[in-house]
C-alpha cells in the first residue's frame, strides 16, 4: 500500500498548478439576449488540493466547472490542464487528453445503464483501449467499498452507492484532477458524508486533485479552500473553510446580488 | 467499444424496434422487386410442342434498342406484343446449314372447337385454341393416338384433350371456327403429345395445304425447328444458324429458350415485369430512406444521455459515430436477412393479382434465386449506414455538457437557416404550381411535375415545421380551449413544444399528401378514362367475343340494310420512337384500327385538329397525350414499329382528345389487323339506319348468332386500353399502401417515443392534482390537435398536385375523389397516431407517480 502515497508521476519542470484559468469570459445566446455566465475569472489550482467552488444559483458555477473541465470552450480567455493549453486545442485531442487526465463525478445520471459496476468502473479505459492497472482497481474498489457490488447493474444500486461507483470510475485512469458537479446534492446528509470522506481520501491519501462544485456548506468544510462566484465573477476565497464561515459568506452574496 | 455497442443494443432492444421494423419492410419491397427483376429475366417455359426440335428460329419479341443489335439488347427494352413473323424462305435457307437433319416450319390460325351448346370451348389453361400444319409436329414428340394424319380440306387432327372435352373420336363430324363462320370438319386422328399428359395449349392440326390457306398471309411462318443429324450438338447447330442467317429481328434458341418461341405470352412477360419492378424499386428505396434516417434519429435522440455521458468521460466523436454505425448496421442486417423470406411469400401472395391484371402469365411461377436477397440484404445495410450518418452528424457538435442537464427550453425562435431554406422550397412548390398550370398538356411531363410537387411540399412541411405547427396551433388553440382544463393544458403542451408537434404531424402529412395524391390522381384518371369511352361511342350496338371477333362478321354486318354503318375495332401496341428532341426511349402506345369511312357514325374521337377520313397506310392519328409525349403534331412523321415488328413511318394526320377511352394511336384498320397475332378484331361497332332501330337488333342477333360466342350489346364497357390502366392503377395503389405503411411506421414510431418521455411529466401533474383521466383527457386532445394538423395539411399539400393532374385530363380543376378513399386514409392515419399516443399513455399511467418520479430515464 504504501507505494501510493507517493506523489503521482510528475516532471519537476511541469507547471506548479493543476488547473489555471486566465481571464476566462463564457456568453451564451445573441444580440440583446447575451448571457454572461463568467465574466473575466482567473483562478488557480494547485496540485494536491481540494477546492470547493460555491455560489448562490446562476452564479456561474457549473459553467465553470465545464470550462475548467473542457467540456465547454470559453469565449474569452484561456484553460490550462497542467502546462496544456486547452483552447488550442481541436476537439478530438481535447477529448484523449480529457480520458486520460481528468475524472468526473456527476449529480445524476453518471453510470450507464447497461453496464456492470465493474464496467462502468473501467469504462474510460475501454474507452482508451488500455488495461486496468490490477492493483490500483483493487484498491479503489476496497476503497469505495464496491467489492460485492461489481456485477450489479445501476439500477439495482442505491444513490449513494451509485455515486461511489462514480467515484471510482473517476479515479480509474489516475487523473491530474477530478471535477465534480454536486456529488452529493441528490443524498441524504449520512450518505454525503461518506462521499463527501471518499473525495477526501483522494486528495490526502491518493495525492489527487478535485475541484467540486456545490451549494452546500457542509459539503464545502470538506475542502482545503472555498472559491465564491456571483453575477459569473469571483466573489471571494476562504482557506481552510469552516460550515458556518462558508454559510455565513454565502448570506452575504445573497445580499448583496 | 464492441461491448458496449452490444450491451447498448441488447438492453435498449425496444428503441431500436422502429427501426427493424423499417428496414424489414424496405428489404421485403426491395427483394419483392429483386424477385419480380429475376424472374422478369428469367422467367422460362420448356418447350412442348417443339421439345423435338434441336433449334427453334423464332422472331425475336423486343424492339431493337436505339443502340447497337439486337444481341446486346438491354432489358429495359420493350416488347413486341404481336408474334413477329419469320419468313418462309429462312426455313429454305436453313436447309444447307451444316448439322441440320430436318428442317420444319410451324404456321398457327386461331380454330375454336364449338361444343355441342353452341358455344366455344375454352382450351388448356383457359387460353385460346389454335390450329397447325400438320408437318410442324415433327417439332414435338407428337404420337397419333388413333386414326392418321388429316388430308385434303375438311379434315382436322385434334389432341386429345380437345378430343375428350367435344367428346369426339375418329371418324366423327366437330365444327370449328377460324377466322370466319363455322365450319364442319371429320376428325381424322387423335394425337398426344408423349411425356407431356396435359399440355399448356391446346392444338389442332390441319393439313399444310389448308393451312397455309386458312393463315392467309403468303411467305410467313410462326417459327422454323431444325432437328440435328444423328450425334450432332444442338448448341453447334445454333450457332451455325445464327452465322448463316445474320439478322438480328431473329432470335435463334435451344433448350428452355425454346419455349419462349413456343409461347408468345413468356416471350413478353419479361420485360413487362422488369419495368414494373424498376418503378416500384426507386420509390421503395427513396422512402425506406427516409424513414429509417428518421426512426434512427428518434432512437438517437432518446440515447442522447448516454451518449453525452460517454463524451464526458472521454470517448471521441469518431468512437461515437463508430458505435452508432455498428447499432445501425447491426439492426440492418437483421431487418435486411428476414425482408428475404416475408419477400418470398409476398411474391407469392401478389402472383395471383399479378396474373389478373395480365403482368405474367397465370400458370407460371416466379423466378427465386439468391441474387434479390443479396440485393436486398446490400441496400438494407446501405440504408441503415448513410442514415446512420446523418443522424451521427450532429454528435460532433454536440458539446458532451449538453444533454446531462435536464430537458432544455425548446428554442422558441425558427433557426434563420430553416427559415431561408422553407422560403426557397415553398417559392419553387409555388413555380412548380405555376409551370404546370401554364404547361400545354403533355401529360406525362404533367403528372412528373405533379410527382415533384408533392415531393417538394412535403420537403418544404417538414423543414417549417416548427414554424407550420406553431401557426397551425393558433388556429386550434381556440377549439382546444373550449375545454377549460385538459384541452386547455394540451394547447399549452403543443404550443412550448412546437418541435415535438411538427416532428408528430411531418409524416402525418407525408402520408396523407402523397396516399391522396397517388390514389386521386389514378381516379381521376380512371374516371376520366371512363367519361371519354361512354362519350365517344357513337355507336348504337357493340358486337364482342371473349376470343375475338372473326372480320368476317364486320362484313356480313356492313351489307345488312338496316345497318348505316360498321367498323371493326382492333387492338395492339405499338413502339413509337423517342421524341425528336433529345435522348429519349421508345415508348410502347395502345393503338387501335377502326375503318376510316365509319368512323363519324360509330366512334367519335373528338378530333382537335385534322380529320380522321383519311387514315391509311400511310396517315394516323395520335392523341393528344401521344402527341404531346412523342413531341409530334399533325404533319409529322412518326417513325414506329407495329405490334410485330413491322417498321413503319406513316404522317399524323390528326390529332384527338379521347385517347385515354379509345387508344393512344388510331390506325387503319386493315393495316393493323395484317400486323397481330390472330387477326381478330376485339370488337365491331355498328350504327343502325335510323328508324330502323327495332328490326336492327333482331337482326344483327342473328348474323351474331351464326358466330358462336358473339355477345351483342349497347355499349362497350371496357376497352383494352382501359384494361391496361387498370393493371396501372393497381401498380400505383400498391405505390401508395406501400408509403402509407411506411409512414405508419414512422408516425407511430414518433408518437410513441414522444409519449415514453413524457413519464415525469404525467407524474408531476398527477402529483399536482391531475387524474388519471384527466391526463388521458388531455392526451386526447393533443392526439386531435396533432390528427387535424397533419390531415389537414397533408390533404391541402395534395390538392395543387391534383388540380394540376384534373386539369389536363379532363378540363376541370376539380379531381375525382373517392370518399371511402379519403376516408380510408383519413380514418387510418387518425387511428394509428391515436393508438400510438394513448396505449403509451395508458401504459404510464399504470405507475404511481412516485415511482415514475424516481424513475431512471
Amino acid at each position: 500500500m504504501s507505494h501510493w502515497t507517493r506523489q503521482p508521476h510528475r516532471a519537476a519542470s511541469e507547471a506548479p498548478y493543476a488547473v489555471q484559468l486566465r481571464k476566462v469570459t463564457k456568453c451564451y445566446g445573441k444580440g440583446t439576449q447575451t448571457v454572461r455566465a463568467l465574466d473575466q475569472v482567473s483562478v488557480d489550482i494547485p496540485h494536491g488540493t481540494f477546492t470547493a467552488l460555491m455560489g448562490p444559483s446562476g452564479s456561474g458555477k457549473s459553467t465553470f466547472l465545464h470550462v475548467a473541465a473542457g467540456l465547454d470552450r470559453p469565449t474569452l480567455g484561456e484553460v490550462r490542464l497542467g502546462s496544456t493549453e486547452l483552447t488550442q486545442l481541436k476537439e478530438t485531442p481535447l477529448t484523449k487528453l480529457r480520458r486520460a487526465k481528468m475524472g468526473f463525478v456527476f449529480q445524476t445520471f453518471n453510470l450507464l445503464p447497461s453496464l456492470t459496476v465493474m464496467q462502468n468502473i473501467t469504462l474510460p479505459l475501454r474507452l482508451q483501449d488500455r488495461r486496468p492497472d490490477g492493483e490500483w482497481l483493487f484498491e479503489i474498489v476496497a476503497r469505495t467499498s464496491l467489492s460485492e457490488h461489481l456485477d450489479r447493474l445501476p439500477a439495482q444500486l442505491s444513490g449513494g452507492q451509485q455515486q461511489r461507483v462514480a467515484i471510482a470510475r473517476a479515479l480509474v485512469t489516475r487523473p491530474d484532477v477530478i471535477f465534480a458537479d454536486e456529488p452529493t446534492g441528490a443524498l441524504d446528509p449520512h450518505t454525503a458524508k461518506d462521499i463527501l470522506g471518499l473525495l477526501r481520501q483522494a486528495v490526502t491519501d491518493l495525492h489527487q486533485t478535485v475541484v467540486m462544485v456545490t451549494h452546500d456548506p457542509v459539503a464545502a468544510a470538506h475542502a482545503d479552500r472555498a472559491v465564491f462566484l456571483a453575477g459569473g465573477r469571483i466573489a471571494g476565497d476562504l482557506p481552510s473553510p469552516s460550515a458556518d464561515g462558508v454559510a455565513a459568506a454565502l448570506t452575504g452574496l445573497r445580499k448583496a446580488a | 467499444m464492441l461491448t458496449l455497442t452490444v450491451k447498448t443494443l441488447t438492453t435498449r432492444k425496444g428503441s431500436f424496434i422502429a427501426t427493424f421494423v423499417a428496414l424489414l419492410l424496405g428489404s421485403t419491397v426491395l427483394s419483392v422487386c429483386g424477385i419480380l427483376l429475376e424472374s422478369g429475366l428469367r422467367i422460362a417455359h420448356p418447350p412442348q410442342r417443339y421439345a423435338t426440335a434441336d433449334v427453334v428460329v423464332a422472331g425475336r419479341q423486343q424492339a431493337p434498342s436505339q443502340r447497337g443489335s439486337g444481341h446486346n439488347s438491354s432489358p429495359l427494352t420493350q416488347p413486341l406484343v404481336e408474334r413477329v413473323p419469320v419468313p418462309a424462305e429462312v426455313a429454305r435457307r436453313l436447309t444447307v446449314v451444316e448439322g441440320a437433319s430436318t428442317v420444319v416450319t410451324d404456321t398457327g390460325v386461331p380454330a375454336q372447337v364449338i361444343g355441342s351448346g353452341g358455344l366455344p370451348l375454352g382450351g388448356a389453361r383457359g387460353a385460346p385454341t389454335t390450329g397447325h400444319n400438320w408437318s410442324s409436329t415433327r417439332m414435338g414428340p407428337y404420337r397419333l393416338a388413333s386414326g392418321r394424319p388429316p388430308a385434303g380440306n375438311h379434315q382436322v387432327v385434334l389432341d386429345e384433350q380437345l378430343a375428350q372435352q367435344a367428346g369426339v373420336a375418329v371418324g366423327d363430324t366437330v365444327s370449328l371456327m377460324t377466322r370466319s363462320r363455322p365450319q364442319h370438319f371429320r376428325v381424322a386422328g387423335v394425337v398426344t403429345l408423349h411425356g407431356v399428359p396435359s399440355p399448356r395449349r391446346s392444338v389442332l392440326f390441319f393439313s399444310d395445304d389448308l393451312t397455309t390457306h386458312l393463315a392467309g398471309r403468303e411467305g410467313v411462318v410462326d417459327a422454323v425447328g431444325l432437328l440435328a443429324a444423328p450425334g450432332g450438338d444442338p448448341k453447334q447447330l445454333a450457332r451455325a444458324v445464327t452465322h448463316a442467317l445474320g439478322d438480328p429481328r431473329l432470335a435463334v434458341l435451344t433448350g428452355e429458350g425454346r419455349g419462349k418461341a413456343e409461347f408468345l405470352d413468356v416471350a413478353t412477360t419479361g420485360s413487362t415485369l422488369v419495368l414494373v419492378a424498376s418503378a416500384l424499386a426507386g420509390n421503395a428505396f427513396l422512402v425506406t430512406v427516409f424513414v429509417v434516417a428518421g426512426t434512427l434519429s428518434l432512437t438517437m435522440a432518446n440515447h442522447r444521455r448516454e451518449r453525452a455521458l460517454l463524451r464526458a468521460v472521454g470517448a471521441t466523436p469518431g468512437q461515437i459515430r463508430r458505435m452508432v454505425t455498428a447499432q445501425a448496421l447491426a439492426v440492418a442486417l437483421a431487418g435486411g436477412l428476414l425482408g428475404w423470406p416475408v419477400g418470398i411469400a409476398v411474391v407469392h401472395g401478389m402472383w395471383d393479382r399479378l396474373a389478373k391484371y395480365g403482368f405474367v402469365p397465370p400458370d407460371l411461377q416466379p423466378v427465386i434465386g439468391p441474387l434479390p436477397a443479396v440485393g436486398a440484404v446490400l441496400t438494407a445495410v446501405l440504408t441503415a449506414h448513410t442514415a446512420a450518418h446523418i443522424a451521427a452528424r450532429r454528435t460532433r457538435r454536440i458539446r458532451p455538457t449538453e444533454a446531462l442537464g435536464e430537458a432544455a427550453l425548446e428554442p422558441t425562435q425558427v433557426g434563420k437557416g430553416r427559415l431561408i431554406t422553407g422560403g426557397v422550397l415553398a417559392a419553387g412548390s409555388a413555380g412548380l404550381f405555376v409551370a404546370g398550370l401554364t404547361h400545354s398538356g403533355d401529360a406525362t411531363t404533367l403528372v412528373q411535375i405533379a410527382n415533384s410537387l408533392v415531393f417538394v411540399t412535403v420537403i418544404t412541411a417538414a423543414v417549417l415545421g416548427p414554424l407550420l405547427s406553431r401557426m397551425s396551433m393558433r388556429v386550434l388553440a381556440p377549439l382546444l380551449k373550449a375545454s377549460k382544463v385538459t384541452g386547455y393544458l394540451a394547447a399549452a403542451n403543443h404550443g412550448t413544444h412546437p418541435r415535438r408537434l411538427a416532428a408528430a404531424v411531418t409524416p402525418l402529412i407525408l402520408a396523407v399528401s402523397f396516399a391522396a395524391t397517388v390514389i386521386f390522381a389514378q381516379t381521376t384518371t380512371l374516371q376520366a378514362s371512363r367519361a371519354q369511352l361512354q362519350d365517344g361511342l357513337v355507336a348504337s350496338h357493340v358486337l364482342t367475343a371473349a376470343q375475338g371477333v372473326p372480320p368476317d362478321l364486320a362484313d356480313e354486318a356492313r351489307h345488312l340494310p338496316q345497318v348505316q354503318a360498321v367498323t371493326g375495332v382492333v387492338s395492339s401496341t405499338v413502339i413509337a420512337g423517342p421524341a425528336p428532341t433529345g435522348g429519349g426511349q421508345p415508348v410502347s402506345l395502345s393503338a387501335q384500327g377502326v375503318d376510316p369511312n365509319a368512323l363519324s357514325a360509330t366512334m367519335d374521337l373528338k378530333p382537335r385538329q385534322g380529320s380522321l377520313k383519311q387514315l391509311s397506310r400511310n396517315a394516323i392519328a395520335l392523341s393528344t397525350m401521344a402527341s404531346s409525349r412523342l413531341k409530334r403534331g399533325v404533319g409529322d412523321t412518326v417513325p414506329l414499329r407495329l405490334g410485330d415488328g413491322t417498321p413503319l413511318a406513316p404522317r399524323v394526320i390528326a390529332v384527338y382528345e379521347r385517347g385515354m377511352g379509345f387508344a393512344d394511336i388510331t390506325f387503319d384498320h386493315d393495316l393493323l389487323l395484317a400486323h397481330t397475332t390472330s387477326r381478330m378484331d376485339q370488337s365491331v361497332l355498328v350504327h343502325t339506319a335510323a328508324g330502323a332501330h327495332d328490326t336492327a337488333a333482331a337482326v344483327l342477333a342473328k348474323v351474331a348468332g351464326r358466330y358462336p360466342g358473339i355477345v351483342l350489346q349497347h355499349s362497350l364497357t371496357g376497352s383494352e386500353q382501359m384494361r391496361a390502366q387498370e393493371a396501372n392503377a393497381w401498380v400505383n395503389y400498391l405505390l401508395a399502401d406501400l408509403i402509407l405503411v411506411y409512414t405508419g411506421v414512422t408516425v407511430v414510431n414518433t408518437q410513441v417515443m414522444n409519449t415514453a418521455a413524457r413519464r415525469r411529466e404525467f407524474a408531476l401533474l398527477r402529483l399536482g392534482g391531475t387524474t388519471a383521466a384527466q391526463v388521458m383527457r388531455m392526451m386526447r386532445w393533443e392526439s386531435l390537435a396533432v390528427v387535424l394538423a397533419g390531415v389537414g395539411t397533408g390533404t391541402l399539400a395534395s390538392l395543387p398536385p391534383l388540380v394540376l393532374v384534373s386539369r389536363t385530363l379532363t378540363g376541370n380543376f376539380w379531381p375525382t375523389v373517392a370518399a371511402p378513399a379519403y376516408l380510408a386514409i383519413a380514418g387510418t392515419t387518425t387511428a394509428l397516431t391515436a393508438t400510438a399516443t394513448l396505449l403509451p399513455t395508458r401504459a404510464l399511467l399504470r405507475t404511481p407517480p412516485m415511482k415514475a418520479m424516481n424513475a431512471r430515464q
